[in-house]
């Protein structure tokens, strides 16, 4: 009886073991640095060829699409904070001036963050955006409205 | 109107907080009229949710824009559908919606429960009644949906539906998941009534058990709508992208499965007890945290960007299920102990281990992946994220193992596998795929993972197709009764193995539609009209350009003529459209789907005089399979609740394997 259990203690651990490895293995290479703008001028030397993640705002007027509408630069603003972006590849749905968006990609010393990942906010399943009705608070108090 | 339904919120908040008092009054007591008193309680709770969800509706409907609920998520021109559907499209309204479904589910657990179950049904009517108080909290006084907009201001016009939300399948997708979600409350209650009164025999697990089936069935069919709708509506060819709120659906089902095996343990050889309590107080945790993933924004994702108020509730919610759950769980905890062990590391009852091992290996990694930017910020001051490539990487192996054991696991005999029963039972899907293994490795199946996935779904579809043929020509041969009849007949006679086994063949067919997803192809030019890209035996044609205006869109359409091989195969039709009130862009995707292929048409737009269009083309093999996986996943689901005839004991013993 003894040496049934350990049998099984071997081969639940053994299990465990490999899980754990496994997962342990995954972040090796797969880990993305959440920034913001603010954070990637601070920290750029370090983050140089990183994979990094960064959220914000569209600037108003600054996108310019490349002929074929495979390439797209804009100005991503995040508190006040401005960065380049160069995008390569079809831009989301909901890509457009001041629409909420994240890139993910590369940042190195010529200071324009290359994304190869370009996410817009999406309409929730669940969630539209909130902030619409603040807007028509303000609206009221807009003449014509 | 609407004051009635703020009122009816606020009467049901009130009595179920009485509810809560009454139903543990009653059961110490063992007072049955005051059980009676509290079963009514929920009952009326029910109708006060009911109707303050009428009201709303209504409002919805006929558009009452007083109502900020209504002003934010529908318009005039919102076609009434959607206006319906709109009930679950905001915070509010969707937590307004949980409630309800609770609500409905507590109704429905007390009909069932209240003529013979008295000793569990008390305490699972306060468990559920503190979780209605919790979300019945939230609508009054956090996210009221019947929060008007502020006096003397009117509004002409609504927000409108987001029109990507205007899609059939997003109709039943949320309320889907929110079944699911929510119906782990009722095991989950009836599982601490259990440790709140010592009975801790199986009949907790039994009385439950349809409901653990319904909650998963929900959850599955819920996720894999999900994937559709994300597949036809977003455009980007895929079906899953391990956002953060597709991996809140995914981990309570990753644990319910767990649980649906480990049960059948607990039912027959009375072990893993302590086991069983911990995963249905898992899947009920991960469903409330599956909904605060989604409603709170702690993550952000491609869903919820924006932090919301009712976050810190969710946490306190949560941290108050953890505590009263373990507390319990080591107060019982000597008699939920059993002194039977496993016999053998061959036996059906250590590949279930195995499997909940496993299953809880997956759950864990996306859990830690989901949490991992919190995690890290918190340990290393940085937040860090992991994505597809992390999840695909761990859990493709573990998903493997998974497979195999899909297939291995009922080929096991219960305490342990002789070496003849191993014969029997493993000859022909193993010899079947050692044939199949040459043919797929000529075929071109070269590269680790989908070569090992494609020799084990030959095997664990051979075993499970063996399983059907044995128990029907026994059954031919007994009984004389054609085989198909005895294949029909069989199956009913054993309807929770039989239903477990066709699940185990939608797996199969997943698995079938996961492997295809490592031969996508996908090429993306930008074309003259005339202009033709090719990829594999295909080649796609740009023919035509033309510019529609509709009732409430403009669309830019191509034609793509599409040829396989040189010959002509289809025509595909993508759009790119805008939306007047939105000003908003949204593609519209062409599909030709076969059962070897996808072929997936994405237009990012027309630009020029010369009308040049970017078109990008994905060729995703397999994926079909996916789609008709979810419909047998959930015929059998439904074969599995099937009611049973009432047994006496002796027939009990006799009757054997449930679902497996």
């Amino acid at each position: 009886m003894k040496k049934k259990k350990r049998k099984f203690l071997i081969s639940g651990l053994l299990i465990a073991g490999a899980l754990v490895y496994i997962i342990a293995t995954g972040f090796k290479g797969n880990q993305v640095f959440y920034v913001t703008v603010d954070e990637l001028y601070a920290k750029a030397p370090d983050l140089y060829g990183e994979r990094i993640r960064m959220a914000g705002n569209v600037v108003d007027g600054s996108i310019q699409k490349g002929a074929d509408q495979l390439f797209t630069q804009f100005q991503l603003e995040q508190e006040g904070k401005k960065m380049p972006v160069e995008y390569h590849g079809i831009t989301p749905d909901m890509f457009k001036n001041g629409s909420e968006v994240i890139v993910e990609g590369s940042y190195s010393e010529d200071g324009v963050f290359k994304a190869d990942n370009l996410m817009a906010k999406c309409a929730s399943r669940y969630e539209a955006d909130v902030t619409d009705i603040n807007a028509m608070k303000q609206a009221k108090d807009t003449p014509g409205y | 109107m609407v004051t009635l339904g703020t009122l009816s919120l606020q009467l049901a908040f009130v009595l179920a907080l009485a509810g809560i008092g009454i139903s543990i009054y009653s059961r110490k007591q063992q007072n049955q009229a005051l059980m009676e008193v509290s079963n009514r309680i929920v009952l009326g709770v029910g109708a006060l949710v009911t109707i303050a969800v009428v009201i709303l509706l209504r409002n919805l409907v006929v558009s009452n824009f007083q109502v900020e609920y209504v002003a934010q998520y529908t318009s005039r021109n919102t076609p009434l559908p959607y206006k319906f559907t709109a009930l679950w499209a905001g915070q509010d309204g969707s937590l307004l919606f949980w409630t309800w479904i609770l609500s409905i589910y507590a109704t429905v657990a007390v009909l069932q429960n209240r003529k013979h179950n008295l000793n569990l049904l008390p305490y699972a009517i306060t468990t559920i009644l503190v979780v209605q108080i919790f979300f019945l909290l939230l609508v009054n006084f956090v996210a009221n949906p019947f929060h008007l907009v502020p006096a003397g201001f009117s509004i002409p016009d609504g927000q409108g539906l987001n029109p990507q939300l205007q899609n059939p399948g997003m109709m039943i997708h949320p309320p889907m998941l929110y079944l699911g979600y929510i119906g782990f409350t009722i095991p989950f209650a009836f599982a601490m009534s259990a440790m709140l009164t010592g009975k801790l025999d199986n009949l907790w697990i039994t009385s439950t058990r349809r409901w653990t089936l319904f909650a998963w069935l929900c959850l599955g069919v819920g996720i894999t709508l999900g994937g559709k709708w994300a597949y036809v509506e977003l455009g980007w060819g895929g079906y899953w992208a391990w956002d953060p709120v597709e991996n809140a659906s995914l981990m309570p089902w990753l644990i319910g499965t767990g649980f649906l095996h480990s049960v059948i343990i607990q039912e027959k050889k009375n072990m893993l007890r302590v086991w069983n309590m911990v995963l249905i107080m898992l899947a009920f945790f991960l469903s409330i945290f599956g909904t605060f993933l989604t409603r709170s924004g702690v993550i952000s994702s491609v869903h919820s960007f924006t932090a919301s108020s009712i976050g810190p509730f969710f946490a306190g919610f949560m941290v108050l299920i953890i505590v009263a759950s373990v507390s319990l769980l080591l107060l019982r905890l000597d008699v939920l102990k059993t002194r039977n062990k496993l016999e053998s590391l061959t036996s059906r009852e250590s590949s279930f281990l195995f499997n909940n091992l496993i299953f809880l290996g997956i759950c864990f990694s996306v859990l830690w992946g989901t949490m991992f930017p919190v995690i890290s910020e918190a340990v290393q001051g940085a937040k860090i994220t992991v994505g597809p490539p992390f999840f695909n990487q761990v859990n493709v192996p573990i998903g493997l193992v998974l497979l195999m054991l899909t297939g291995v696991g009922p080929l096991l005999a219960w305490r342990r596998t002789s070496l003849e029963s191993f014969k029997r039972n493993f000859l022909i899907p193993i010899a079947l795929a050692l044939i199949a293994a040459p043919v797929f490795w000529m075929a071109g199946v070269r590269s680790l993972y989908p070569f090992v996935s494609a020799v084990l779904i030959v095997f664990v579809g051979s075993s499970i197709i063996q399983e059907f043929w044995k128990g029907m020509t026994a059954r031919h041969r007994m009984t004389g009764e054609n085989y198909a009849r005895s294949l029909v007949n069989m199956t009913l006679k054993n309807k929770s193995r039989f239903g477990g086994y066709i699940v185990h063949l939608a797996i199969v067919f997943y698995f079938i539609g996961f492997t295809g997803s490592a031969f996508n192809k996908e090429i993306e030019k930008t074309l003259l009209p005339g202009e033709a890209m090719h990829s594999g035996m295909y080649t796609f044609v740009y023919d035509d350009y033309q510019q529609l205006n509709r009732p409430n869109h403009t669309a830019q359409v191509v034609e793509i003529n599409v040829l396989k091989n040189g010959r002509p195969y289809g025509k595909m039709y993508p759009e790119k459209r805008m939306y007047f009130r939105s000003n908003q862009p949204n593609t519209e995707v062409d599909i030709i789907q076969t059962w070897r292929e996808d072929l997936y048409a994405t237009l990012a737009g027309v630009t020029g005089d010369d009308n040049r269009a970017t078109i990008r083309m994905y060729i995703n093999p397999l994926v079909r399979w996916i789609w008709v996986g979810g419909a047998i996943l959930a015929f059998g689901t439904i074969i599995a609740m099937l009611p049973t005839k009432p047994r006496t004991r002796s027939d009990k013993t006799k009757t054997s394997d449930k679902t497996s």
